[in-house]
């Protein structure tokens, strides 16, 4: 039963690859989050963009590192590495709150993390 | 950073929320550090060369054996060629090295010293010093200043998304209200969120900024009170940008002459304000487009002012202000002899000294065969610069190779000796120099024993001095009684600061330090008008070069440019991780839309680039957001190496290999 999601904040996402980089690292069995640069288009506010869209290939709870980690310590490397400070990791029972605080289009990449 | 290490080995990496510089950030680089240490092909023993130069076949030796053999062929070469035969090539020359390459090379009077400045920086840091008398706090460093700043000018430069870990605060200035113009090629990421974004075309960036000078001039928007008391040559400057319009500019940067007015009205009447340059100076015109950005800062003000540019005073050739800086311990503002090669591009030389930026000097030297034996030190030249095969040609002419690096590198596969280098995470690595560290001394700890028997180059060196008579300068017995030396002055134990990681022994920067000290130049002013260059014979003022704006022809109707990938380069040492290069998609050439449907290529085809050089193949990316006629392929990497040459052209001033603006054609490829 999952209990948490990692959350990453496209608007932030500058596509550093850093995130992609530390999962690639972490031997145990490869998370294998991909990141897919999307763009540049038009948005509604006539911007043009680049976003880095994240999609996983498996699901982002198969790094045992990674697990052992969040129980210690609440966090995991990726969050810990990302220079824009966009991923964070909640509760599953948070996750209404931080998405009634949304619009669509925001820009928010949801992984359900086991 | 933090490693997870269990029965000998690491487990994890990940950044140290602790510290306190980059809070935990991670670059991609730094986040495949797990990679880099396991997963290359890394060289354990002492090698000598047995089969042909190239062919991989070598004899296990011990380092005594190794270095016996290598200090008796240097002398040998020494002996039959002279001191001028001997270079050394380090890809790895910083404080973490201890700088004991040029230390060494110092000691022996071998003036043929080169280091990778000659590829990155040192082209704008001595533009800097001429203008300011030091040159400026570099980006990652000033980060703690930015909380001030109102504009951001991106300029050309792939700023955050370059390095991420130091610098990513500028994003987050951005979304906290701070405005941003980004001045490139190609929309990045960091363009997306900006104010406004300019297409330039490459190369033309020194028009841009003299346009911007003179609206700022005559639109009267500049600081009159600083210009007036603390800079020297503005009425020449007024006088001499009068005919560098942003009318005449447009037709040169494809940028509409409103758009210029736009920019320098908003660098000029938002201060703070800091313009994030590039690292690469890739220009035919780069040293003089520098002059004109530290015009810019100085003529608005914005130097000495937190938020704006804070200058690295202590590395000043001119100003030592007793701060520990461990350059000047070691005694390497004193080399003994000036190369040869140095003296064609003075201007280039003379501010440091110290060390030989010049590529292009060590592949001249290379291909006239003048070096007899060369010493390569973790640069893997064919693959940090665009020459792989002419750099392997050119080597054949040298008698005696030896390279020490961690893996088996291009170069080490011609190399006569092969030496095996510790990682990063297998020595105790100290940052010392507090000019650009907030004042921070840190210790990055030994994690892992090394495998085999590879040594640091501080062993190397020390061992190998020995064997050449020259340990007097190299007394140490060891690497504790080396750090404890260097920290002396700073009242501070290697042991202390092993244990405790960082220590602080500096407070933040003062601003304006030059109502107290002057600037660091014959006038103590900033020097708009230089006349240390004007002896030199060089533009005592910012100074557009028609001739040196590479235009397109029939043969090549195209733009060719090169970037720095999105992620965090990727230096030659890292090579090794595979899973970086995927992330660099360093097999992508960035097309117009009009160049694409001009040519009928789509996305995901291959493609041909040619330039006077050569020819390169490439996968197409079509994009819509970029300069029409430009087309942007990744620096650094054997492809790029076909189709660009160190020799021509380059930027007459500094040597410096000009890879932004050259012209090429390109097809299909089926």
């Amino acid at each position: 039963m999952a209990t948490h999601v990692m959350v990453i904040d496209l608007w932030r996402c500058l596509g550093s690859g850093s995130c992609y980089a530390t999962c690639q690292s972490l031997k145990n069995n490869p998370p294998k989050i991909g990141l897919i640069k999307v763009g540049p288009y038009e948005t509604s506010k006539g911007k043009a963009m680049i976003r880095f869209l994240h999609y996983p290939i498996g699901s982002c709870n198969e790094c045992a590192y990674c697990m052992e980690m969040f129980q210690r310590e609440g966090t995991t490397p990726c969050v810990i590495n990302c220079p824009q400070k966009a991923i964070s990791i909640l509760k599953l029972e948070d996750l209404p709150k931080l998405l009634a605080g949304k619009k669509s289009g925001d820009g928010l990449y949801i992984q359900i993390f086991k | 950073m933090i490693a997870h290490v269990r029965n000998g080995k690491i487990v994890a990496l990940y950044g140290d929320s602790q510290h306190p510089l980059n809070k935990g950030a991670l670059c991609a680089k730094g986040s495949s550090a797990l990679q880099f240490e396991y997963d290359g092909d890394r060289i354990l023993y002492p090698l000598i060369r047995v089969g042909e130069r190239g062919e991989g076949k070598w004899r296990r030796v011990s380092w005594e054996e190794a270095l016996d053999y290598v200090a008796k062929r240097l002398k040998e070469i020494e002996r039959k060629y002279g001191p001028e035969s001997i270079a050394c090539h380090t890809g790895c020359e910083c404080e973490e090295s201890v700088y004991l390459d040029r230390r060494f090379w110092d000691a022996a009077g071998w003036p043929n010293f080169f280091n990778g400045w000659g590829l990155c920086y040192a082209s704008q840091c001595v533009a800097q010093i001429y203008t300011f008398g030091s040159p400026l706090m570099e980006h990652t460093d000033t980060s703690d200043y930015w909380d001030k700043t109102k504009l951001f000018i991106i300029w050309d430069a792939k700023i955050p998304e370059g390095q991420p870990a130091y610098i990513g605060a500028v994003p987050r200035r951005i979304l906290d209200g701070a405005k941003c113009i980004v001045i490139d090629p190609q929309l990045t990421p960091i363009a997306t969120r900006a104010d406004v974004w300019v297409p330039i075309r490459p190369n033309t960036d020194l028009a841009f900024a003299l346009a911007m000078i003179n609206t700022i001039i005559n639109e009267e928007l500049y600081d009159k009170k600083f210009v007036e008391k603390w800079t020297v040559g503005f009425d020449k400057l007024k006088e001499h940008v009068q005919k560098y319009t942003p009318e005449w500019a447009e037709k040169i940067t494809d940028v509409p002459a409103e758009t210029i007015k736009e920019v320098a009205r908003m660098y000029a009447t938002n201060k703070p304000a800091y313009i994030c340059y590039g690292w690469c100076c890739h220009h035919t015109q780069y040293f003089q487009f520098a002059r004109a950005y530290c015009t810019l800062m100085a003529i608005t003000g914005n130097v000495e002012i937190y938020g704006g540019h804070m200058l690295s005073r202590v590395r000043s050739p001119v100003i030592d202000d007793g701060t520990l800086t461990f350059d000047s311990r070691l005694g390497l503002h004193n080399m003994r002899k000036i190369p040869e090669v140095a003296k064609q591009f003075p201007v280039l030389y003379e501010p440091f000294k110290t060390f030989t930026a010049l590529a292009h000097g060590l592949m001249s030297l290379l291909r006239q065969g003048k070096i007899k034996a060369l010493f390569v030190d973790a640069m893997n030249m064919p693959y940090r610069t665009p020459t792989y095969d002419k750099y392997i040609r050119a080597i054949d002419n040298v008698d005696f190779i030896v390279v020490f690096d961690v893996y088996m590198s291009e170069v080490a596969k011609y190399a006569d000796v092969v030496l095996p280098s510790k990682t990063f995470l297998e020595r105790d690595c100290p940052s010392l120099n507090l000019w650009h560290k907030h004042g921070i001394l840190y210790m990055r700890q030994k994690t892992l024993d090394p495998p085999g028997e590879c040594k640091s180059n501080i062993e190397l060196f020390t061992l190998l001095a020995k064997k050449m008579g020259l340990d007097n300068r190299f007394p140490w017995k060891d690497e504790e009684e080396l750090f404890n030396w260097l920290l002396e002055p700073a009242g501070v134990k290697f042991e202390n600061l092993k244990n405790e990681g960082y220590v602080q022994v500096q407070e933040r920067y003062p601003e304006k330090l030059y109502e107290k000290k002057g600037f660091a130049t014959p006038s103590k002013k900033i020097e708009i008008y230089c006349s240390i260059l004007e002896q030199m014979g060089a533009d005592p003022l910012p100074t557009w070069h028609e001739e040196l704006l590479i235009k397109p022809d029939e043969k090549y109707p195209y733009i060719l440019s090169s970037y720095t990938p999105v992620r965090q380069h990727s230096w030659s040492l890292w090579k090794a991780v595979r899973d970086l290069e995927e992330i660099l998609e360093q097999d992508h050439a960035y097309i117009p839309e009009e160049i694409a449907k001009e040519k009928g290529i789509k996305t995901g085809d291959s493609v041909l680039i040619e330039t006077k050089h050569g020819t390169a193949r490439y996968k197409a990316v079509v994009r819509k957001y970029m300069h029409p006629k430009t087309i942007l392929v990744s620096r650094g990497n054997f492809e790029q190496a076909k189709i660009i040459d160190v020799h021509e052209p380059i930027d007459p001033v500094t040597s410096f290999i000009a890879e932004r603006g050259i012209t090429c054609n390109i097809r299909r490829y089926s």
